[in-house]
């Protein structure tokens, strides 16, 4: 069917103004951090002058650097031990039948509804009395602690559509359960496994609430807490520049991340089990 | 090879359901044996008991001896094909037939020796480096059994194999399936809810419903022999016709036909309830003129045939008959064995008859049954009778 010409106009307009909505505030900032520290009140969207200048101030900040160490480590870990501990949860949420079931699946789905701003106070109590003050781990256990719903979540929907037979003929086939979950199960709930990852691992690098309470130093400040801590060269200057570049520097890893592994996000992996 | 027995082997869910009800089984090595049942009866069920994939709630199952309620499934030396095939989707072909062997710890000389041999004998050379998404129905099949077989079993397990292939494929396999165990010899335990399949390919037979094991036998015992409506009707295609008779001073009255007939001397029947059931195979009509002599004694149906089905071979006839005396039984009328239908009074009907003659619809013919394949069954319990 030939489709009218109002209707092509209407959905090319909608595109428009769903990228453009997306896109702007990016592009604006990658072009804020191009600009000359001078021309950034000149109202043009696009930099007159290009110039690295901002860039080459961000990475001559040692804060800078040892922040970006701290947020890739951090946020690493936090995701490992998520998806992890997740991915054995979700097995035996979906396969086990033990007393408890249903409320454990709503005490995980009431522990991702808890906002993180109300557990701040006593948090940064107990961390400073247990020593976790200013640490890594001080911030890996509350990113886990709030992403490992969400890992359960994802997982549990993947295990729940991967056949049962597939189990049962591994164990008959001579491998022990870990055997059968390490070799038959994992392998065909990779999309969830790495779905879970980038949620996780884009929750803890944009984290800003815990990332500003639970530190002081660079020992383990990440690189949203770190930027707050931009200053210009002198007090009369606005660290505009600088902060669009450590923007642009902070967002491109993810943005990149999230498109290689989006190839291996696609369902439909788990075809040829059965029947069909 | 191996030899396995149940006793009083008996699955109750944690809800209270009793899934199988102290089944008894011998299976003899070697043995080609067939469960088989409507869904629902349990079958499956008591297969996942035998493989270990399911707990045994009470009984003992023994393999050559031996008791493997509480042995692992991976210690028990079973393979088992799976309705749905089970294959592991994200491996070649090649890597699902030598996934077994690998958990087993073989060497890898041994196990590509083994893998190569196997897909020899299933004719799946080919397509050994395909995944399982690449390959025919029949093909995933034979992947399957190659699985199970590569590492030569004590015993094989069979879950409606074949039930997801179209109707050509599936006698093909069929028969290959029969070839490759009497080839290896390996006790077979097929699972399948098709009487055909049931009676082509086994040795003996279980018929299971509703938990309860009706019948163990060949399958000649099972058609010839039926201990109870159940298996009666289950077992033959199409299936036993059903009807009320009576019985009363030592005469056989079929109200369907107004026919009075003697019963033989000093049978048992004389001491059986009064209405019973009778039941004709749809094979054991004939169309009168067919029949050169007439010694032995025969009941005729005189019938307009409401629908023909031309099979080549053979014609099966479909008919009704009103049993026009049907008050005088009031124990049948609430009879959950007979097909209701307009108050049990409109009984339908199908003969297979040879092709020797053309038979329309709507014809009237004369069918007739010699009496002593007339089987006659206890309409409370559904238990076999005496012949007549």
């Amino acid at each position: 069917m030939k489709k009218g010409l109002l209707e092509s106009v209407f959905w090319a307009m909608s595109n428009v103004l769903v990228i453009a909505y997306a896109a702007i505030p990016m592009l604006w900032i990658l072009s804020l951090s191009l600009k000359r520290g001078s021309d950034l009140n000149d109202q043009y969207f696009f930099p007159q002058t290009i110039s690295l200048e901002h860039y080459r101030n961000v990475f001559s900040d040692t804060q800078f650097s040892s922040a970006i160490l701290n947020s890739i480590g951090i946020a690493s870990i936090a995701t490992l031990f998520s998806v992890f501990l997740g991915m054995f949860a979700a097995y035996a949420i979906v396969r086990l039948e033990f007393p408890g079931r249903r409320l454990m699946l709503a005490g995980i789905l009431t522990t991702a509804m808890f906002p993180p701003i109300a557990i701040i106070g006593p948090l940064f109590d107990m961390w400073r009395i247990t020593g976790l003050y200013d640490t890594w781990l001080g911030l890996i256990l509350p990113y886990m602690t709030f992403t490992l719903p969400l890992a359960i979540w994802i997982l549990a929907a993947f295990f729940r559509e991967i056949p049962w037979d597939l189990d049962k003929a591994a164990r008959i086939d001579g491998a022990t359960t870990l055997q059968s979950f390490i070799r038959v199960m994992v392998p065909l709930a990779a999309p969830g496994v790495f779905t879970a990852a980038i949620l996780v691992f884009i929750f803890a690098w944009n984290d800003f609430l815990f990332a500003i309470s639970l530190t002081s130093t660079d020992n383990a400040r990440t690189v949203p807490a770190a930027i707050a801590f931009f200053t210009g060269s002198s007090r009369f200057e606005l660290p505009i520049g600088s902060i669009a570049a450590a923007s642009v520097v902070v967002t491109v890893p993810v943005m990149i991340v999230v498109l290689i592994f989006q190839q291996r996000i696609v369902a439909g992996l788990t075809s040829g089990a059965i029947k069909g | 090879m191996a030899k396995i027995e149940l006793s009083n082997v008996t699955k109750q869910f944690p809800d209270g359901a009793k899934v199988i009800e102290a089944a008894n089984l011998t299976i003899n090595d070697g043995e080609f044996f067939i469960l088989v049942g409507p869904s629902g009866c349990g079958k499956s069920t008591l297969l996942n008991m035998i493989v270990g994939i399911e707990e045994v709630t009470s009984g003992q199952i023994r393999m050559d001896d031996v008791v493997i309620n509480d042995i692992d499934p991976r210690d028990r030396n079973m393979a088992m094909v799976f309705q749905s095939y089970a294959l592991y989707p994200h491996m070649s072909v090649r890597e699902n037939i030598a996934f077994p062997l690998v958990m087993r710890k073989i060497p890898g000389q041994e196990i590509t020796k083994r893998v190569e041999e196997t897909a020899t004998l299933l004719e799946l050379s080919d397509v050994l480096n395909s995944k399982p998404r690449e390959l025919s129905g029949g093909q995933r099949q034979r992947v399957a059994m190659g699985r199970a077989i590569v590492r030569n079993p004590a015993v094989f397990l069979l879950d409606e194999p074949l039930s997801n292939l179209d109707t050509r494929l599936r006698d093909q396999m069929r028969t290959e399936i029969a070839r490759l165990q009497r080839q290896l010899r390996t006790t077979t335990i097929y699972v399948t809810h098709d009487q055909t399949e049931a009676m082509t390919l086994g040795d003996r037979i279980a018929v299971l419903k509703e938990g309860i094991i009706q019948q163990i036998g060949t399958p000649y015992e099972l058609y010839e022999q039926p201990q109870n409506m159940f298996i009666a009707g289950f077992i033959g295609s199409p299936a036993m016709n059903f009807f009320p008779v009576q019985i009363r001073n030592g005469r056989l009255f079929i109200p369907l036909l107004n026919l009075e007939t003697d019963l033989q001397q000093g049978s048992s029947l004389n001491n059986c309830p009064d209405c019973v059931i009778a039941g004709i195979r749809p094979e054991h009509f004939y169309l009168l003129s067919d029949i050169a002599e007439q010694s032995k004694k025969q009941i005729i149906f005189d019938v307009v045939i409401e629908i023909v089905e031309w099979l080549g071979a053979s014609l099966l006839v479909h008919f009704q008959m009103e049993n026009h005396y049907w008050p005088p039984m009031p124990a049948l009328i609430k009879n959950q064995n007979l097909p209701e239908k307009q108050g049990n009074r409109l009984l339908d009907f199908t003969a297979r008859l040879n092709t020797n003659h053309i038979i329309k619809e709507g014809d009237r013919v004369k069918l007739s049954v010699d009496l002593d394949k007339l089987y006659l069954f206890d309409p409370q319990k559904g238990n076999r009778l005496a012949s007549v």
